[in-house]
């Protein structure tokens, strides 16, 4: 079954070099090629993570691994779920390169299937994962059109203010919809280590700094939305919060000690 | 008259900028600001841990602790600027409450939506701050059969209005894996290592009674110098030390407290003296031991684990009881994720000893303010699902 992950890889793969080519002919007559090859990535993953499911019995968020590939699942569900997206080929190149990245360097962990350890045995494991990188996928989407909402604010600021609006909505929707799958993450956690461990919040590096990313996420969603900070600022706040989402998902592993040191 | 017009507007105008948006913005920037240095610099019992790694850090350190940095969750400050946060979304609920009854259609649910939220928020705090205060939390140790009416904390002790009782505690695995080049269970080689880095020497003595090592490192010349030889007199398991007659047992079989008593000759006389794997930094003389050799070199003893074909754990469980009056009020089996809720309290399944499968420790909690905490939990779902379905609607309208 390791061949349904290579196969995702492998469309996800072809899906960028696709919409790389598609950029530089006229008119894009490759647009649908591109999203026929991600919806073929996606459904791979979907199939490869119901495998992972049936043969642990348990569902795929056991470790790093797992929730790589969950992450580009969600980082290409919610691209093919926007519909404004598929009018900017652009987003779709950038999408599908994340997308590459992400699932390559997941290979670079232990893909074996683990027995999960007594903590991770409950069912909060299941919505606390799932609800956390559907809302990580959304930013990675949001932070990809706000970097191309600056870039075209600063090459074509006459040129395209339609893509730019497009940009912008973009990075506003995806950040709407990764809040509220962040924050029922959050609270999803805190039930969780309340049922395990006694307690709903202890400091832990992980859990600061998924505060950390929804206070600035938040930050951007009173700006945009109550119009004090619109356009590039807008976009940079955007681009911040991704930082976060990735010092949250990666960095914390990595640089402290924490009781989500099993996910690293 | 004037003037105290002018103080009048001036308090609203201070009144309205503390209760502003753009102020509310600035302090959880300085929120997000504070998490993240509580994050990279050590916290509260970490700081010592982190002095005795570097102890040139101690000056940096001691400014950083004078300005509570290095407490940052439970200094003063942050807790102050909490408090400021509650003030401004207090004063944005009511004013949204005020709105509410004004607006209609989409509107109205775009402010029930945020009103929600920002309500949630006040309740989360309040839920924290009634932990703060009212909540109490320590732990349990105990072996099959004894019982309970007190809890330790890191203060001391607090009485438990019933008695609990631990009945029983189990290890469950998963299936074991079928490798025969591993073996059956888990093993601990204990080695001697001895090490004297002026005469670049290392050696490795597997632990015996009676095993010997002789120590005999040439000098830098290149000239066999002092020689010294090793003997492992006694291995003990699980070391207890009568403390008024000195005399050393051992506790149990079990690999707990392992040590050895290790003696060393040389031309200068002999001596001997405890080694303690779980304590490298520390060993004791036996009774009646001759301190007339100074040990030039370094020993330590250390256990390392083999792992064998014992499948990981999957759980592991305490069957508890609760008694009142000799009565018995309710028993329970918990585990990691299952704990026990009674009068008050809360009983969670918290370590265990793989060396001594019949003792366990528990942590315990009473903290009132957790049903506050999940109030705000299902307010702010509730909230941002309104919120997010509304500006899913407006933006969509914007677009088109």
């Amino acid at each position: 079954m390791t061949l349904l992950f290579n196969l995702s890889l492998v469309a996800c793969l072809l899906a960028l070099i696709v919409a790389a080519v598609n950029l530089f002919v006229p008119r894009r007559p490759l647009a649908g090629a591109v999203t026929l090859l991600l919806t073929l990535g996606v459904l791979g993953l979907t199939g490869y993570l119901g495998w992972r499911w049936l043969e642990a019995g348990r569902p795929p968020f056991g470790n790093m691994f797992e929730s790589l590939v969950v992450l580009a699942w969600a980082v290409v569900v919610v691209y093919l779920a926007l519909r404004a997206a598929r009018r900017i080929p652009v987003l779709g190149t950038a999408t599908a390169l994340l997308a590459t990245l992400v699932l390559a360097y997941a290979s670079a962990f232990e893909s074996d299937i683990q027995p999960l350890m007594p903590a991770l045995r409950s069912n909060w494991l299941t919505f606390h994962v799932f609800t956390c990188m559907l809302g990580y996928g959304a930013f990675a989407v949001s932070f990809l059109a706000a970097i191309g909402h600056l870039i075209t604010a600063r090459t074509l600021s006459r040129a395209s203010p339609e893509v730019r609006g497009a940009f912008e909505i973009i990075t506003a929707r995806t950040i709407s919809f990764g809040f509220l799958f962040l924050s029922v993450g959050i609270i999803t956690g805190a039930v969780w280590a309340n049922s395990a461990w006694g307690t709903y919040w202890s400091w832990d590096p992980k859990e600061t700094w998924s505060l950390i990313t929804w206070l600035v996420y938040a930050i951007y969603l009173h700006c945009r939305f109550m119009r004090l900070w619109l356009g590039r600022r807008a976009a940079w706040i955007a681009i911040i919060g991704f930082i976060c989402v990735l010092i949250t998902y990666v960095g914390v592993n990595f640089l402290m000690k924490s009781v989500h040191s099993y996910a690293s | 008259m004037k003037s105290n017009a002018g103080s009048r507007n001036s308090s609203i105008r201070l009144f309205d900028f503390l209760t502003s948006m753009k102020f509310a913005l600035a302090i959880v920037g300085l929120i997000a600001l504070a998490c993240a240095v509580g994050t990279f610099l050590p916290q509260g019992a970490e700081v010592a841990e982190y002095l005795k790694k570097n102890p040139d850090a101690e000056h940096c350190l001691g400014w950083f602790t004078r300005v509570g940095l290095t407490d940052v969750f439970f200094s003063w400050w942050f807790l102050a600027l909490l408090a400021i946060l509650s003030g401004n979304l207090l004063v944005c609920v009511s004013r949204r409450l005020f709105a509410l009854r004004r607006a209609t259609g989409l509107s109205r649910l775009r402010i029930a939506g945020t009103t929600l939220v920002h309500l949630s928020l006040l309740a989360i705090f309040l839920g924290g701050l009634i932990r703060g205060l009212f909540a109490e939390r320590g732990f349990i140790e105990f072996r099959e059969g004894e019982s309970t009416t007190f809890f330790s904390t890191e203060t001391g002790r607090i009485q438990l209005p019933f008695t609990v009782q631990l009945v029983k505690f189990a290890i469950e695995r998963y299936p074991a894996k079928d490798d025969a080049a591993q073996p059956a269970k888990d093993i601990y080689p204990e080695k001697l290592v001895v090490s004297w880095p002026e005469r670049k020497l290392s050696s490795v003595l597997p632990v015996a009674p009676g095993a010997e090592l002789a120590v005999a490192p040439k000098s830098p010349q290149g000239v066999t110098g002092e020689s010294f030889q090793i003997r492992i007199v006694r291995r003990v398991p699980d070391f207890m030390i009568d403390m008024t007659t000195r005399e050393v047992t051992s506790r149990s079989d079990e690999l707990r407290n392992p040590a050895i008593l290790v003696a060393v000759s040389g031309l200068g006389g002999a001596t001997e003296r405890w080694l303690f794997a779980r304590y490298p930094d520390f060993n004791m003389p036996p009774k009646g031991a001759s301190n007339a050799l100074a040990i030039p070199f370094d020993m330590g003893y250390e256990v390392t684990v083999t792992p064998g074909r014992q499948a990981p754990i999957k759980s592991f469980q305490s069957t508890l009881r609760i008694l009142k009056d000799q009565t018995l009020q309710c028993e329970k089996t918990i585990e990691v994720n299952a704990p026990l809720a009674y009068g008050g309290y809360t009983f969670y399944q918290s370590g265990y000893d793989e060396h001594d499968l019949t003792w366990t420790s528990l942590q315990v909690v009473r903290d009132p303010g957790v049903r506050v905490v999940y109030l705000g939990f299902a307010l702010m779902t509730i909230g941002l699902l309104i919120t997010t379905y509304v500006r899913a609607n407006s933006l969509g309208c914007a677009q088109q």
